[in-house]
């Protein structure tokens, strides 16, 4: 395991970075909780570590916006499951918040380029 | 011997004591906590231990009930408060309506057409309410973004509950014209004025969903918009009658009213507090 794998991520950035993160997944197919935080587990390389339920009131909240909609399905076992995907808005909130995140990457990216070079 | 469906339901019960009513909700973390209970158990760990660390990932009674409630009390409220007062008018209204309805005084599609239309404009004016409570808020302090987004979410709401509103109530009351006077557009004040207030909460309505305009911008054109029903609804019935509801005094009173706050919502302080 190197050094940055064992760097965790503030709390306050975790928070600020669920929505992105959320609407990112979301837009590449529909996706529900559970299958959500594993899926940012893995790619964050556990970096990011949400309390599981937090992600339900964060996922309600997009319904609410009408970012995300969802849909109960019937899985196998014959137990519910709510399926969350992407709605138009979401999209053009995902493009939004894309450009926001790229804009402060660019000014870090610059600042840490002239300092450290 | 551990029993996974009897702890699961002891925890639903813990859960509903806490403050977790919505069975939906229970339903959606039961799924989630049957999933990390599962995804443990296979990796070799006894499954009563499973489960207490999927309880544990999933948060206390206490922490999930605040965020739940949090997101009741941020998310929906000002949408709640429009939709008790819009359902309040429109039942007096409805019900006042449906009293009245007799032969040859007044009829059923008669009926249909001011209820339409009444509550469309009540659900225009609830917007414009939005706008100048949005005012008020930013005049004095900044607004949380979820507050700002709940605002503009139930400006949406009621805009769209307005255009469908006007819109049947023109219809309306263009069929019950056709019955009665000969004609379905006699070209009269009112008629016009309904027009004039369904071609702009339609093109409101329309710039709203492109999703291209700030919230300050929707709350301001809010404001806008009680003026121009104003007119279009009081106004056109100065000009049709002069008198009753539609008196000078009212039009007057509302068109100052919004002017008032369309002008503490545009002066150079408001951006200052906006920034």
């Amino acid at each position: 395991m190197n050094v940055e794998e064992l760097i965790m991520l503030s709390k306050e950035l975790v928070a600020a970075s669920a929505e992105p993160l959320i609407l990112s997944l979301l837009s590449g197919g529909e996706s529900y909780g559970y299958a959500i935080i594993q899926e940012v587990k893995a790619r964050s390389k556990d970096r990011i570590q949400w309390t599981d339920g937090m992600l339900y009131p964060v996922l309600h909240r997009m319904a609410d916006e009408g970012w995300i909609t969802s849909r109960w399905v019937e899985t196998e076992n014959g137990r519910k499951r709510k399926y969350y995907s992407i709605k138009k808005d979401g999209k053009r909130a995902l493009a939004q918040q894309r450009e926001q995140w790229l804009a402060v990457h660019s000014v870090l990216a610059g600042l840490w380029k002239e300092r450290y070079v | 011997m551990f029993n996974l469906d009897q702890a699961i339901s002891e925890w639903r019960q813990q859960m509903a004591a806490g403050g977790m009513k919505s069975s939906q909700v229970l339903d959606e973390l039961e799924g989630h906590l049957r999933a990390d209970t599962r995804a443990l158990a296979s990796d070799g760990t006894p499954e009563v231990q499973a489960f207490r660390l999927a309880v544990s990932h999933l948060g206390g009674t206490d922490s999930l009930s605040t965020e739940f409630k949090k997101l009741g009390n941020t998310s929906s409220m000002p949408l709640k408060i429009g939709a008790w007062l819009w359902t309040g008018l429109s039942t007096a209204l409805a019900a006042r309506l449906l009293m009245g309805v007799s032969p040859g005084k007044l009829s059923l599609l008669l009926s249909a057409h001011i209820f339409s239309l009444t509550a469309g404009y009540a659900a225009a004016f609830l917007t414009g309410g939005f706008g100048v409570y949005y005012v008020c808020c930013r005049w004095f302090r900044a607004m949380w973004p979820t507050r700002e987004q709940a605002l503009s979410r139930a400006v949406l709401s009621f805009s769209r509950l307005s255009v469908g509103l006007v819109l049947a109530g023109l219809l309306l009351g263009m069929f019950w014209s056709g019955q009665n006077r000969g004609g379905y557009f006699a070209g009269g004040p009112r008629e016009i004025g309904t027009l004039v207030a369904s071609v702009w909460l339609m093109a409101f309505w329309l710039f709203q969903r492109s999703g291209q305009v700030s919230s300050r911008v929707t709350m301001l054109l809010c404001i806008v918009g009680n003026m121009i029903v104003s007119l279009a609804w009081f106004g056109a019935g100065i000009v049709a009658h002069g008198n009753g509801i539609a008196s000078y005094w009212l039009l007057d009173a509302l068109l100052g009213f919004h002017l008032v706050f369309f002008t503490m919502g545009v002066v150079p302080i408001f951006k200052t507090a906006e920034a």
